[in-house]
């Protein structure tokens, strides 16, 4: 790790004949963050993740994963990694139990070490009545939280999350997340793709990838203040219907538009929110005789990112 | 090529050994078949013909026509059926299966054969079994030609001439003196069996990895492609093997029959068929999308043309020439009639070289496909 960064991609591409499933994609992961790897299905995520976790070698471009170059030492490679995928991939007939060990000897853990992890996957799991059981009979968040711990048994530098949260019930999404957090706290790398674009909000730092294309990446925060440079507010106002048609005339709105019972305005570019703004609204709708009950700086979400960012593309294709 | 981790192969096996164990389905085709096989092909899908039911209608009642019925109802093959009062009976009697066959001796028989002068007796045989009717009708000959032989030494003796035979006939069956079809049918039965475990079950057993994802995870672990294969072949190996020991430990036990030649190159013949069996099953894993497919897959080209090419059931001798050609490329013919050799005959390597080499190419063509393949997959 000369550089601080777990993975550092370079110019990274892979062809399927006259299919280009990665398109030069170039990006580099620091060590322990979380990093969101988002795009639908088919744009490039698995191609890309089977290449850095040394399953596939690339048509041109290299990568260096945990320090090792994936084109000449992938073997290296997969001891530093871990992986989980979308869908469940331990084995269901075998007991939990039986999965653990199963696992920890593939990766070579020390029989001692292998003996202090497992009890403490099991304590932390709460799978202390069902270490005998067979694995197909666990909840699937437990499940999904076992196949975690399987994959860290070697205590991977690096951890690939694919789709990790994919057919589980949100209130075990959310746990999985702050599982995820801690893993980072202590220092493991967390590189994730999801198509739930709100899980991306957990990540550090994401890469957007459409059309085997990276088309954005940065944190959650830069890349909703790149893309969008006007300010979108949200007034609760007395009489919203008469309000929509007034507000275009305040010098700082360009547009304005209804939404259920609020009235959502974009400010004019270069214009941001303020205190002294919120004033202005305020005396000018009092002046035409509405009452501003509240107003707020509309967030964007990384869905309207994504979306703003693929309409761009599909325009400047056409 | 690093050394192999011992400890990663043991893993993936036990690992295996497990789910066998775990699946029931499997484990009755691994156990209950070929016992149940055996059964059946040692005792009800027998070729040998046995106890028919013979009807008699003796018309002539004498102390010689009772002679010649004793001849032919002392025998194991023939079984006294019922006697037959009238010839108008004996189509509704053949109809009806109450008899296999009816022996007709005729009003004058014992007057013409005492008078010198030759007596024609009938048998009807069923001849819905083409098989059955062939063997009663050659041991009607046999029977018949005997009961000849001593009525005319018989005759001459009292005629005061010398006792004299041209020809004495002794058969004498070798490698299997009591004719039975189940001793003959133990090879095939290993064959067989070899065939639907080690094809079959390998097949399905990489496919339902894929199938479930469980691959893609064991291919990102550092797990070597040699430990896998090894670790996920070797119980199929092993139980293969001891489907092979079992088979032959019940056929003597149920039936007598012992390998009569080296239990060495029996075994070594059967690991190597194995190794060649093991790898098409590998080799089908690779082209398989999902269980199913690998399943019909592996019946299509492993366990149908042995039952039907590989001289198990029909002798690859009486095939048409273009099927006899046909089965030169099913392992399974050269692995059967080197078991035959070896269990049945007791020949050593002189007699069976040629199967030897046929499955040395079978095996190596297979590992080499399959190699290749699986590098493909992989990379």
């Amino acid at each position: 790790m000369t550089n601080g960064f777990s993975i550092d991609i370079k110019n990274l591409t892979k062809k399927f004949g006259a299919f280009t499933a990665v398109d030069d994609v170039s990006f580099s992961v620091k060590k322990g963050e979380i990093f969101g790897f988002l795009g639908p299905n088919g744009s490039g995520k698995s191609t890309t993740i089977r290449m850095l976790c040394g399953l596939m070698s690339p048509t041109s471009g290299t990568a260096e994963v945990a320090g090792f170059d994936i084109n000449q030492n992938p073997e290296q490679v997969k001891t530093k990694i871990g992986y989980m995928s979308q869908r469940f991939s331990l084995y269901n007939d075998i007991t939990v139990s039986q999965n653990i060990d199963f696992w920890g000897t593939l990766y070579k853990v020390s029989a001692s070490d292998m003996k202090e992890r497992k009890e403490t996957l099991i304590a932390d799991l709460n799978l202390e009545d069902w270490k005998n059981r067979l694995t197909q009979t666990l909840p699937g968040g437990i499940k999904q939280r076992l196949a975690l711990g399987c994959a860290m048994l070697h205590q991977p530098e690096i951890i690939f999350l694919d789709e990790p949260t994919g057919g589980v019930d949100p209130v075990s999404r959310r746990n999985f997340w702050s599982v995820i957090d801690q893993l980072s706290a202590s220092g493991t790398t967390v590189f994730v793709t999801t198509h739930f674009l709100d899980e991306a909000e957990y990540c550090q730092n994401v890469g957007m990838i459409y059309n085997a294309k990276l088309i954005a990446l940065g944190s959650p925060t830069a890349l909703r203040e790149n893309t969008f440079k006007e300010t979108s507010i949200e007034l609760d106002v007395s009489n919203p219907m008469e309000a929509v048609s007034i507000i275009p005339d305040h010098p700082d709105v360009a547009e304005s538009s209804i939404f259920g019972n609020l009235v959502h305005a974009i400010l004019k570019p270069g214009i941001s929110w303020s205190p002294d703004v919120e004033t202005s609204f305020r005396t000018f709708l009092e002046n035409r005789h509405l009452v501003l009950k509240s107003a707020e700086p509309v967030v964007p979400s990384l869905e309207d990112v994504f979306i703003h960012l693929i309409d761009q593309i599909s325009k400047g294709k056409a | 090529m690093k050394s192999l981790n011992f400890g990663r192969m043991k893993v993936v096996a036990l690992k295996e050994f497990r789910q066998i164990g775990r699946d029931r389905r499997s484990l009755g085709i691994y156990i209950f078949l070929p016992i149940f096989m055996l059964l059946m092909f040692g005792y009800a899908l027998t070729y040998d013909v046995k106890e028919v039911r013979l009807g008699i209608l003796d018309q002539s009642r004498t102390a010689d026509s009772r002679e010649f019925i004793s001849k032919f109802t002392e025998t194991e093959f023939f079984a006294y059926g019922m006697t037959v009062d009238r010839y108008g009976d004996a189509d509704y009697l053949l109809d009806k299966r109450i008899v296999v066959a009816i022996l007709v001796i005729p009003p004058d028989f014992s007057r013409k054969i005492l008078a010198g002068s030759e007596s024609q007796v009938q048998i009807l045989v069923d001849g819905s079994n083409a098989n059955e009717a062939t063997q009663v009708q050659s041991y009607f000959s046999l029977i018949t030609s005997q009961f000849n032989q001593k009525f005319r030494m018989d005759f001459l003796a009292r005629n005061g001439q010398n006792q004299y035979l041209p020809m004495d006939i002794r058969p004498r069956i070798w490698y299997n003196p009591e004719l039975r079809s189940s001793r003959y049918l133990v090879p095939g039965l290993i064959v067989y069996i070899m065939m639907l475990l080690a094809v079959i079950s390998t097949a399905v057993s990489i496919v339902r990895e894929k199938e479930r994802r469980t691959l893609e995870q064991l291919m990102i672990s550092p797990i070597k492609p040699a430990e896998l294969i090894l670790g996920k072949t070797i119980p199929y190996l092993i139980i293969s093997l001891i489907a092979a020991y079992g088979i032959l430990t019940a056929a003597w036990f149920l039936f007598g029959a012992t390998v009569a030649g080296s239990h060495l190159y029996l075994f070594l013949i059967v690991l190597l068929f194995l190794i060649g069996a093991l790898g098409l099953g590998l080799l089908i894993s690779t082209i398989a999308p999902n269980q199913s497919v690998a399943f019909m897959i592996a019946a299509f080209v492993s366990v149908l043309p042995t039952i039907l090419l590989s001289g198990f059931i029909f002798p690859i001798e009486s095939m048409h020439p273009f099927l006899q050609a046909v089965s030169l490329v099913i392992p399974g013919r050269y692995f059967l009639e080197a078991l035959r050799f070896i269990i049945i005959k007791g020949a050593g390597p002189e007699a069976w070289w040629p199967d030897l080499v046929g499955l040395i190419v079978f095996v190596t063509i297979v590992l080499g496909i399959t190699r290749t393949k699986l590098n493909q997959l992989i990379r």
